[in-house]
């Protein structure tokens, strides 16, 4: 008995790993492409995009980070941490914006794409929501190249169940 | 007494003629030598296992790729293979460390894995998930390291998500009291059990900071602990949820006595009904009980589960209460003969009377002042025990010789 449970948790315990990895894995076959911009940076000030791409973690600030109070369907989200629904569309620029939010799940239409984000704070009406795809790993050096500058765009797979592969950052156009 | 003090002493003894040498080696018999290399394998696996995770952060295994996955858990699964061959073949404790080892470098590499494949949490399953193969361990070996790590990864994970995702885990809090609280109950020692109530109080204090509900509902689910522990029949688990509930009530107390001094805790909490119905029964059963039990002296100590806000001068009130409780505990202790009774009572004492000056005299009173009185107070104090003691022993001498 007590044998069966040792190589059972064994097993559980490769099982759990293996599943995330080869999850991963899998996303390149099941996961839809999206590319998504950089947050502007505020125009009061003079900072412009605030990225070193020498080091190792990036941290991006995304445009569809920040969604405004009128993109909200029914109710807001009032406690961090609470899990949000954002529905994604492409724009005649490739890039792909906010459409809608909401606490409860979205029925998305045509091409659009949904994310499930994790509300974190409200600042003048723009409701700040993370999906964690802003920390990109540059362990390799892969986007030490870019221009930290310009405004970058980070095209991604997101597979259904809300697993993400960055596939590439790049500098993009103002 | 450790086994060289009881060796010297117990010379003096056969040369006193209290015992003989034989009786002596009887008794050194009973005390085993405990094996001084069990620390230094203790430390070995803090130290490997802090290796571990520290090597996790490093720039190698932050690459995504399926080999650091397939290293990692070929890791894990050597250590609890030979983990288990040297608990079967060699020293019992050596295989549990080895086996502890696999245990915490298989959480380490779990997180490795959900950190560089980006899987965002939206709950602490990982915890879960780490937390129950301790349980599944523990079944296995039964070994106390086993079910305080487990206890403590239990612990952390619900404070992750207090912190991290501002919500209590419910299922986390069902693995400590159903899962742990089980293996602790029929086969936990004394100090795993202070370790479970430390860690159950820490679990109830992440609830009542769920901002689902007001603050005060803490004072309830400490009152919960300390009733239920009344009906517990192992001693050392009662005692200790006992004792760790009464401090948990007495910190919170503390931290009444501050802030509800401030208007603004009053504008922004509204005074439930629900929770005064549910704390007038509570306090009643603890009343009945104390009562039917047998155990009056004891129905003071219900004096800390007061909820301080739904009274006027709130923090006053809990300062007073505070004070109450130590004095009295105290008194009973010197009125009963119970050295640890006193031993409570005067470290109550003195946090409550550290808490008055900060609040009441640490700006109106010169700072050097502040340490002048306490000093005299705890000199004030030492000289009641000792004139206590004295008196104690004078009587027990009186008792002898008659």
């Amino acid at each position: 008995m007590k044998r069966l449970v040792f190589y059972g948790i064994l097993l559980l315990q490769a099982a759990v790993i293996l599943l995330i990895a080869i999850q991963y894995q899998m996303i390149d076959a099941y996961g839809e492409t999206i590319k998504v911009a950089q947050a502007k940076p505020d125009p009061e000030f003079d900072y412009g995009y605030e990225v070193d791409f020498t080091y190792p973690n990036l941290y991006i600030d995304y445009e569809i980070n920040q969604i405004n109070k009128e993109k909200w369907i029914d109710r807001r989200p009032k406690k961090s941490g609470t899990r949000v629904y954002v529905l994604l569309e492409k724009q005649a620029d490739g890039l792909f914006t906010v459409v809608e939010a909401s606490i409860k799940k979205l029925v998305k239409e045509g091409d659009q794409i949904m994310l499930i984000g994790q509300y974190q704070y409200e600042y003048e009406g723009i409701y700040i929501v993370n999906y964690g795809i802003e920390n990109i790993n540059n362990y390799q050096k892969k986007y030490s190249n870019l221009n930290s500058k310009k405004r970058v765009a980070v095209t991604i797979k997101v597979a259904p169940w809300n697993q993400y592969k960055i596939i590439t950052v790049e500098n993009i156009k103002q | 007494m450790n086994k060289v003090k009881l060796t010297e002493e117990g010379k003096k003894w056969v040369d006193d003629g209290l015992i003989t040498g034989d009786q002596l080696e009887g008794i050194l018999a009973r005390y085993t030598r405990r094996d001084p290399n069990i620390i230094i394998i203790l430390f070995a696996v803090l130290l490997t296992g802090l290796g571990f995770v520290t090597f996790i952060m490093s720039d190698w295994a932050q690459v995504p790729h399926i080999s650091r996955i397939l290293i990692i858990l070929a890791f894990v699964i050597g250590l609890y293979v030979l983990g288990n061959y040297l608990y079967v073949a060699r020293s019992k404790f050596l295989g549990i460390s080895f086996i502890t080892l696999g245990y915490i470098v298989f959480g380490a590499g779990l997180f490795l894995t959900i950190n560089i494949y980006q899987v965002q949490l939206f709950n602490a399953w990982p915890f879960i998930v780490w937390s129950f193969i301790g349980l599944g361990l523990y079944f296995i070996y039964g070994h106390s390291l086993l079910l305080a790590v487990g206890i403590l990864i239990a612990t952390i994970g619900q404070i992750y998500s207090g912190v991290g995702l501002s919500h209590m885990d419910w299922f986390l809090l069902g693995v400590l009291l159903l899962g742990y609280g089980h293996f602790v109950y029929h086969f936990g020692n004394k100090w795993i059990g202070y370790l479970f109530s430390l860690c159950l109080s820490i679990h109830l204090l992440v609830l009542a900071t769920d901002t689902a509900q007001p603050f005060y509902w803490l004072v309830a689910y400490y009152l919960v602990v300390y009733i239920l522990a009344g009906f517990i029949k192992k001693h050392d688990l009662k005692m200790a949820l006992t004792y760790l509930s009464l401090l948990s009530a007495f910190v919170f107390t503390v931290y009444q006595t501050f802030t509800l001094r401030e208007d603004f805790i009053y504008q922004d909490t509204e005074k439930q009904i629900s929770f005064l119905v549910v704390w007038l029964v509570l306090i009643a059963l603890g009343l009945i009980i104390k009562f039917k039990q047998k155990r009056k002296l004891e129905m003071m100590d219900l004096i800390l589960f007061i909820p301080f806000f739904y009274l006027p001068f709130a923090a006053t009130m809990a300062l007073i209460c505070l004070f109450i409780f130590s004095l009295y505990w105290l008194l009973v202790g010197f009125k009963v003969e119970d050295g640890e009774r006193i031993f409570v009572g005067t470290s109550a004492f003195l946090f409550s009377t550290f808490t008055a000056y900060i609040q009441y005299a640490w700006d109106a009173m010169n700072k050097s002042l502040f340490f002048f009185i306490g000093g005299l107070l705890l000199f004030g104090l030492s000289y009641l025990i000792e004139k206590k003691r004295r008196k104690l022993m004078h009587d027990h001498k009186g008792g002898t010789k008659s």
